[in-house]
């Protein structure tokens, strides 16, 4: 890449060695770990409520692992995912420049109101998710203004911007439909990729569905997830997030604009230095952030669901900033971090159904994905290094 | 960090007193332009009374006064444990889910683990208010300080984020709470009467905060006079103790501080218990003074959050907060008297985030105007003039 020669002439080559990401396999090592420390976690906490009689340590562990391992869990996952995925990417765009936006959370609430309102009116909900963008970037500019040229202290905002949009929608939701919710619109229709022209049957070929009735093979694939099924019979924002998972790490670690996001977010005044205009980098990069938030809110109004009420976010929008942090600030480990998060949640529903003796009260159970937040923030996974000026607003005239 | 370094002066009040009446002023334009843009655009809404409730109510029925004071005992409470945090630079934004642990605990003990204590030892004390009231107290307490513990310790070992684990820690809570009362299947505290689920039985008489006033719409309890008892403590541990100085020392430099020998980690441990302390113990007055007088699931409402913005406006000071608290449980108020009419009470969010909004603005809008007449001394004085007749208008209100 040219951007490594154009490094390597200046002092700051140092800098960028130590942005570089990780490798793939140790992270999905590590992850594999993780789940087995669940494992234990889910087995000892059932014993509890259980008490008598002991369950066998090794048919719960083959319990977990065969609702792991179901095409139905990582069918789910997707939709689950997917609202945080996006979220936790624009996360790593400000995060990477130097913003901490605690505001993803209102931008999402935002975006999912905004994606109903509009494709109330029009019908059609690919307008509402280009609105749905459209408004995330704007309150993503509101916080820019705020933090980056008002220097405001960057949590704050992003308190108020929760704020604001939980009341704004809100009253907005009464004042137009006269109800604490909105009536149900178009939602996306779901694409079966098998039935495309010349890709469906291509892509028929790497699902396991095929092949269940061959012999010998056939008994074993189904016991593992089948991913391409997985894939099928989905609404077209997962594909299109699924598309932007390639698109935002491309702009982000590929190109001059997103080595001088990061350099910002490592040091503004040596950026600054080498002739960087500081302030317009992060404007783009919180505005981004907004947008695919935006977006994330998009999924769950109109892609997920057909409806807007309120708590419909719940907390999505914290958990993806968890899963950014959990990705360490890189666009693919927030992605695989989300889909972490998205599978706990879908893993929710099923264990309580489907593992024999299961006996942890349900609010407990839906812990699990909150838990697996802190021991991931924790470093359970290998710690985590942040931008070293985040937080931070940049002003020109110190140093 | 202007916010850290305006907490330092303790001199510049008269600063601090501007800043929120026109943070105020800003919020209220900006919410009266949101009202008008709605009345404007649609008819759903009615704004019938609108100005009586949020206004002359107050003049005309006096025990809308004392709501008022009750709303503030609780957001005293979480504003401080945001504040106490905020010394050590940290943020607890976990008020919320202490405040309801705090809160259920204190129903639990003085519900249901009390009567079967005085079951199996038959001693009178243990249903004296002597007893009763301060162990509530600190049931309370120690349930929020566990959630403090968690963040602090996490921060302190780990160095994962306080805000993220105390927002995780928050669902958390909230889910602990429910397996606690949420249902007779499983819940260890639920009631066993008439009651239903996803409360306790009511608490034992001598646990209750009786009313100051004896009225019956006048909720203000001595849970009031508690939670400025605790402003006072507080103010006094971190202004005027050893520990408060280092508390005050990691918040402001961690390196420094630690290069004169105090150990960091240790006092965000203590100041992230002691904060999750606090928020518990605004759950428990809450609980013990407010009819009737048992834990119902999502009593706390949005004060734990709103705790947030009251230190924030009080720009973490004791005597700040307790005003701004009266102001916030004036909106909280406002917000139960718009309940009767068609207006949503929801705009009081609306108008929550304008006030932090513009809290943050004019310190900002200070620092602009100090760095423009910089400029303005280094250029020539006719060119300067004209830049500041250019300037934004916050800057102007800010001259005046």
């Amino acid at each position: 890449m040219t951007t490594v020669t154009e490094s390597s002439k200046t002092p700051l080559a140092e800098m960028f060695q130590r942005v570089k990401s990780n490798s793939l396999l140790r992270v999905l090592l590590r992850i594999f770990i993780f789940i087995e420390i669940i494992i234990l976690i889910l087995y000892l906490t059932n014993q509890v409520f259980l008490q008598t009689p002991i369950i066998n340590p090794i048919s719960f562990h083959r319990w977990i692992w065969e609702d792991i391992l179901s095409t139905f869990t990582f069918a789910q996952m997707l939709l689950a995912a997917m609202p945080i995925m996006l979220t936790a990417m624009g996360a790593t765009f400000n995060e990477r420049a130097g913003n901490i936006n605690i505001g993803l959370e209102g931008i999402m609430i935002w975006g999912a109101w905004t994606a109903v309102y509009v494709t109330y009116v029009t019908n059609n909900p690919f307008l509402g998710a280009l609105a749905a963008v459209f408004a995330g970037a704007m309150i993503g500019l509101l916080h820019a203004i705020m933090t980056i040229t008002f220097k405001a202290e960057q949590i704050v905002t992003g308190v108020a911007i929760n704020l604001l949009a939980l009341g704004m929608t809100q009253v907005l939701t009464l004042q137009i439909w006269g109800k604490q919710f909105t009536p149900t619109v178009n939602k996306m229709q779901p694409i079966k990729i098998f039935e495309i022209p010349v890709l469906g049957p291509i892509l028929k070929v790497f699902s396991f569905e095929t092949y269940y009735n061959v012999p010998v093979i056939g008994g074993f694939l189904k016991g593992i997830p089948d991913i391409v099924g997985a894939l099928n019979n989905k609404h077209p924002l997962i594909y299109i997030g699924l598309l932007l998972i390639p698109l935002c790490h491309i702009l982000l670690f590929k190109t001059n604009i997103g080595l001088r996001i990061r350099v910002i977010g490592e040091h503004p005044q040596a950026a600054a230095t080498a002739g960087i205009n500081v302030h317009k980098y992060q404007y783009f990069a919180v505005i981004l952030s907004g947008a695919l938030a935006g977006l994330g809110g998009a999924v769950l109004s109109i892609g997920n669901n057909n409806i807007y009420k309120s708590g419909i976010v719940g907390g999505r929008g914290f958990i993806a900033l968890a899963a950014m942090i959990f990705g360490k600030w890189t666009i693919i480990g927030s992605a695989l971090a989300s889909m972490l998060f998205g599978y706990f949640f879908s893993l929710n529903i099923n264990l309580s159904i489907t593992v024999p003796a299961f006996s942890i009260p349900p609010p407990l159970v839906n812990t699990i994905p909150y838990i697996v937040a802190i021991l991931a923030l924790a470093g359970f996974i290998g710690k985590a290094r942040p931008p070293k000026h985040i937080g931070k607003p940049y002003d020109p005239t110190e140093d | 960090m202007s916010l850290q370094k305006s907490l330092l002066d303790q001199d510049k009040l008269t600063d601090t007193v501007l800043d929120t009446i026109i943070s105020l002023i800003l919020a209220a334009l900006a919410i009266y332009i949101f009202v008008i843009f709605l009345a404007l655009t649609g008819n759903q809404i009615i704004f019938d009374g609108f100005f009586t409730n949020i206004f002359t109510v107050y003049f005309t029925n006096p025990s809308r006064i004392g709501n008022v004071l009750y709303w503030a005992t609780p957001l005293i409470l979480t504003a401080l444990a945001v504040a106490i945090a905020f010394q050590a630079g940290l943020f607890n934004i976990g008020g919320q889910g202490q405040m309801a642990l705090g809160g259920v605990f204190t129903a639990a003990w003085g519900a249901v683990i009390i009567k079967n204590l005085y079951r199996s030892t038959k001693l009178t004390i243990l249903y004296s208010p002597l007893f009763l009231i301060p162990t509530s107290l600190l049931i309370g307490f120690i349930a929020g300080a566990i959630f403090g513990f968690i963040p602090g310790w996490l921060k302190a070992k780990t160095g994962a984020h306080e805000v993220i684990t105390t927002i995780m820690l928050n669902q958390i809570a909230s889910s602990v709470v429910k397996y606690l009362v949420g249902s007779s299947e499983y819940s260890p505290f639920i009631s066993q009467s008439q009651y239903g689920y996803s409360q306790t039985d009511p608490i034992n008489e001598g646990a209750r905060l009786g009313k100051i006033f004896n009225s019956s719409d006048n909720y203000l309890h001595w849970g009031f006079l508690i939670s400025l008892l605790v402003l006072l403590i507080i103010h006094i541990v971190i202004y005027r103790t050893n520990f408060g100085f280092q508390l005050r020392a990691v918040g402001f430099n961690k390196e420094a501080a630690e290069a004169a020998g105090i150990n960091s980690d240790r006092m965000i441990i203590y100041a992230m218990t002691l904060s999750g302390g606090v928020a518990g113990l605004a759950g428990a007055t809450f609980i013990m003074g407010t009819y009737p007088y048992k834990y119902f699931v999502d009593f706390q409402g949005t004060l734990g959050f709103d705790g947030i913005a009251v230190s924030l406006i009080a720009q973490n000071s004791p005597l700040g907060i307790a005003i701004a608290a009266i102001f916030f449980g004036y909106l909280t108020q406002t917000q139960t008297n718009l309940s009767v009419t068609q207006i949503p009470g929801d705009l009081i969010f609306v108008f929550q985030a304008w006030v932090i909004i513009f809290a943050v603005a004019p310190n900002l809008s200070r620092m602009i105007y100090h760095r423009k007449k910089r400029i303005a001394a280094e250029e020539q004085e006719a060119r300067a003039s004209e830049e500041s007749d250019s300037s934004e208008p916050e800057t102007k209100e800010e001259l005046i």
